[in-house]
């Protein structure tokens, strides 16, 4: 697949020589580019790096779930009777996909800091630099764009024959030059208003919120639009039209395909091939001399602009300790728990991973629960109406264990995993304390907040009746939590593990035991929530267990660590 | 002497307020080590991305064999080697892979190419590791990787910043070896560096650094007569105006407040 893309590219070599390129440069950097592409992990596929199998695999995984998505989206293609809406629909969904995987999955190698200290030093020209990067941009768009346009070619070669595949094939082509140019001034804006130190912790939550949204748009959207009512809407009608790209795409298909002719239509189509070259233009000569630019200066250590957010960074950091250090004195039993307390209090906040890992949760718990809260027979408006009488409370109740067991199955991992050779160095008699240090750290600052939030939600849907269960699901999730601690997963020192062994072996299987547990306790909970004595007779049994197995976690000795 | 392979003149550079360079002059020709040294933040490593022709923004006039650094970059790249402080490499690829792309963007025939590559990592002790991904090497084996990525397309100028970070003492002799032979052969070789002691046995000439300018400019033997046995106390004489050994006093008596404490 690459080895074919490669060639195409080289095919032009006439045309890239004309523009000052170096073509045996430019196969160089592409070749290795590519090569490296494919040895690397993607939002996709995290388990890149395992074995070299994988490695020959990871190009199909994207490109496999690249024809899923584009699967799911050719809906819109064949619900709605005026073709412009589906297209509209369709190519909305197909350019926020393939911007939003561009910035966040590809940023990382756009935005190669090695290259500065690699390529730069070489004798390549500026144009050399600049087209093998468009290209590199190319050949990995390209491998999606197909994998993703293929159900929707199938279905419009089957529907409308070969001029329908040609007019499709270049509303993809000119698509692809406005996701490009949206992608390079994203960019372009976010190293505008931060710096280029800000630049990587942004980008991660750009990741964040793309796994969120593309997970709420999948479960929810279907839930809150009856679809019965949308299937004759015609987009056309609406003046905002104008000002949306897919929709100078479809107006391109309505004009040619449907023979519609109206002002709006022409002055859609007008849009659709006029812009491109626009952005063409802007791409070539304006767009990557700044990012060149800015890129340059990632590197030179940029001696003016560093100093500073580096000084606000450390005085929100002395506003934020001082939480963290009254919540350490208040819930610590000694000076090495208190230690590994504000430890890990710091490093959840500050890790990377661990957040890319983490904080999804916090979108798709919410989500989560709308999903199952509204799903049932009527109207949106009738399964809103009903749920105050409903039971679903204690869904929310135990979707909440989640916030609790995810960040605490990841406290073992980390990047620098190695840096835990501190812990062994130091003459700590019993490790148990750095443990439960941070399990407390995970509870204080993701759990117990998250979970008065949504005993607030509770109250306010279905009144003072929740507050005996919020109490049980409280106990129960900690006393699940101690159990994922002390039973199921292997013991570590917190951030000591690689995160390739995340999904190996006990590190799944706790994961699952967990959600087993806290699953049947919230079935035996289902059954006595009527009896509130009961409840609360429940609540105890569960917080004493928790605080017996957790005082045993906290003795944890050296030899009860998985090596 | 012939004309100065790199010749530099009324060097200036800063970043916003802060002065990194601050007038350096200096004439190096073929053939010459130059021991580049100086304290951290002294500019050592800013001096070198300029001369290679990273960094146009300066004062000054720079060239490398009368070549300007502003105005002909690409030329100056074109016959130099560089060897970065920061071990940065497309680790994901194997040595022969990385070797090929440097190889290949100094235009570099491809049979001699693989065939430079291959004595040059077996020299090196790692022709069994030649198929191997970067990122399963350890430290001294990346920096063995870099150093030949610096030299395998036969550079006139060669920029070490660092070279033997991380290297067995083994690897560090024949790296000494090479940079003598390489001098030899008419190479200029500009070694930046803190590690003293092989600067010293490198370097037929050292240059001091400090705080942005020349403070000290010759020969070891030199530099020796002048003020001190080592270029270590020659460093620290003409760099820091400390005692060390009431500092390392003051270091050790911190404990004092502890025990006290504790007491």
């Amino acid at each position: 697949m690459n080895k074919l893309l490669l060639r195409i590219v080289f095919l032009f070599n006439f045309l890239w020589e004309r523009l000052g390129v170096d073509t045996v440069q430019l196969k160089a950097i592409l070749t290795t580019k590519v090569k490296m592409d494919s040895r690397r992990a993607s939002v996709f596929n995290t388990q890149g790096r395992t074995s070299k199998k994988a490695l020959k695999n990871q190009d199909w995984v994207s490109i496999i779930v690249f024809f899923f998505i584009g699967l799911f989206f050719i809906g819109p293609l064949i619900i709605f009777q005026e073709s412009a809406t589906g297209f509209t629909l369709y190519f909305a969904g197909w350019m926020v996909m393939l911007a939003m995987t561009l910035i966040t999955d590809f940023t990382e190698v756009l935005i190669d800091v090695r290259d500065n200290y690699i390529l730069l030093p070489k004798p390549i020209n500026d144009r050399t630099l600049t087209i093998s990067r468009l290209l590199h941009i190319g050949i990995y768009l390209s491998k999606l764009v197909l994998a993703f346009v293929l159900p929707a070619a199938i279905f419009i070669g089957i529907k409308y024959g070969i001029l329908g595949l040609i007019i499709f094939g270049l509303q993809v082509l000119l698509g692809l030059v406005f996701v490009i140019f949206i992608v390079n001034l994203t960019y372009l804006l976010i190293l505008r208003i931060s710096t280029p130190q800000k630049f990587k912790e942004i980008l991660n939550y750009l990741q964040i919120g793309f796994t969120v949204t593309i997970f709420s748009a999948y479960y929810l959207l279907p839930r809150l639009v009856d679809l019965e009512d949308y299937e004759n809407a015609n987009i056309l009608l609406s003046p905002f039209v104008v000002f949306s790209p897919p929709s100078w795409l479809a107006g391109l298909w309505s004009l040619i395909m449907d023979g519609n002719q109206s002002l709006v239509v022409l002055l859609l189509a007008a849009l659709a091939v006029g812009t491109p070259f626009i952005c063409g233009w802007l791409i070539l000569n304006v767009l990557t001399k700044a990012f060149n630019q800015k890129m340059v200066a990632m590197t030179q250590g940029g001696g003016s602009t560093k100093p500073k957010p580096e000084k606000e960074g450390e005085a929100k950091a002395v506003k934020q300790s001082g939480l963290m250090e009254r919540l350490a004195n208040a819930i610590c039993n000694n000076e090495a728990e208190k230690a590994a307390f504000k430890w890990s209090w710091r490093l959840t906040a500050r890790n990377r991973d661990y957040k890319l890992r983490v904080y999804p949760g916090f979108g798709m718990v919410p989500a989560f629960f709308v999903y199952f809260a509204l799903n049932g027979e009527g109207s949106l408006s009738e399964r809103m109406a009903a749920l105050p009488e409903s039971g679903s409370y204690l869904l929310l109740i135990y979707f909440c264990f989640l916030l609790l067991s995810t960040p605490l199955l990841s406290s073992q991992y980390s990047n620098k995993q190695i840096a835990s050779w501190i812990f062994h160095a130091a003459p700590l008699k019993e490790p148990g304390w750095i443990l439960s240090g941070t399990a407390k750290a995970i509870l204080a600052k993701f759990f117990v907040p998250t979970y008065l939030i949504m005993f607030l939600v509770g109250l306010g849907i279905w009144g003072t009746k929740v507050i005996d269960d919020y109490m049980l699901g409280f106990a129960n999730i900690l006393f699940v939590g101690t159990m994922i601690l002390h039973f199921f997963q292997p013991k570590k020192i917190p951030f000591s593990d690689s995160w390739d062994n995340i999904n190996k072996g006990a590190n799944f299987s706790a994961g699952i035991l967990s959600l087993m547990l806290a699953g049947g306790l919230g079935a035996l909970h289902y059954l006595i929530i009527d009896n509130t004595v009961l409840v609360l007779g429940a609540a105890l049994v569960a917080i004493v267990g928790w605080f017996f197995v957790f005082q045993a976690y906290q003795k944890t000795a050296w030899e009860k660590l998985a090596m | 002497m012939d004309t100065p392979i790199i010749s530099i003149k009324g060097l200036r550079k800063s970043y916003g307020a802060n002065q990194v360079l601050n007038g350096i002059d200096l004439d190096i020709y073929p053939g010459q080590v130059i021991g580049y040294i100086g304290p951290n933040g002294a500019g050592k490593s800013t001096t070198v991305r300029i001369l290679i022709g990273l960094d146009a923004q300066f004062e000054g006039e720079v060239s490398l064999k009368g070549h300007s650094v502003k105005s002909d970059a690409l030329a100056i790249k074109k016959i130099i080697g560089y060897v970065p402080e920061q071990a940065e490499m497309y680790e994901v690829l194997t040595p022969m892979e990385f070797l090929e792309l440097v190889g290949s963007l100094h235009h570099m025939d491809k049979a001699v190419l693989e065939e430079r590559a291959t004595r040059m990592l077996s020299f090196f002790g790692l022709e069994d590791h030649k198929d191997q991904r970067i990122d399963t090497f350890s430290k001294g084996m990346r920096q063995k990787v870099l150093l030949i990525s610096g030299l395998i397309h036969n550079p006139e100028i060669i920029f070490l910043d660092e070279p033997l970070s991380g290297l067995d003492a083994n690897s560090v002799i024949m790296v000494k070896e090479i940079i003598a032979r390489l001098a030899a052969e008419g190479k200029t070789i500009f070694y930046s560096s803190h590690m003293m002691d092989i600067v010293e046995k490198v370097s037929d000439r050292i240059v001091l650094i400090n705080q942005g300018q020349i403070i000290a400019d010759g020969p070891f033997e030199a530099l020796k007569a002048q003020s001190g046995n080592s270029l270590e106390q020659i460093f620290s004489s003409l760099t820091s105006t400390e005692n060390f050994e009431s500092l390392a006093g003051d270091f050790l008596d911190t404990f004092q407040d502890k025990k006290a404490g504790d007491e």
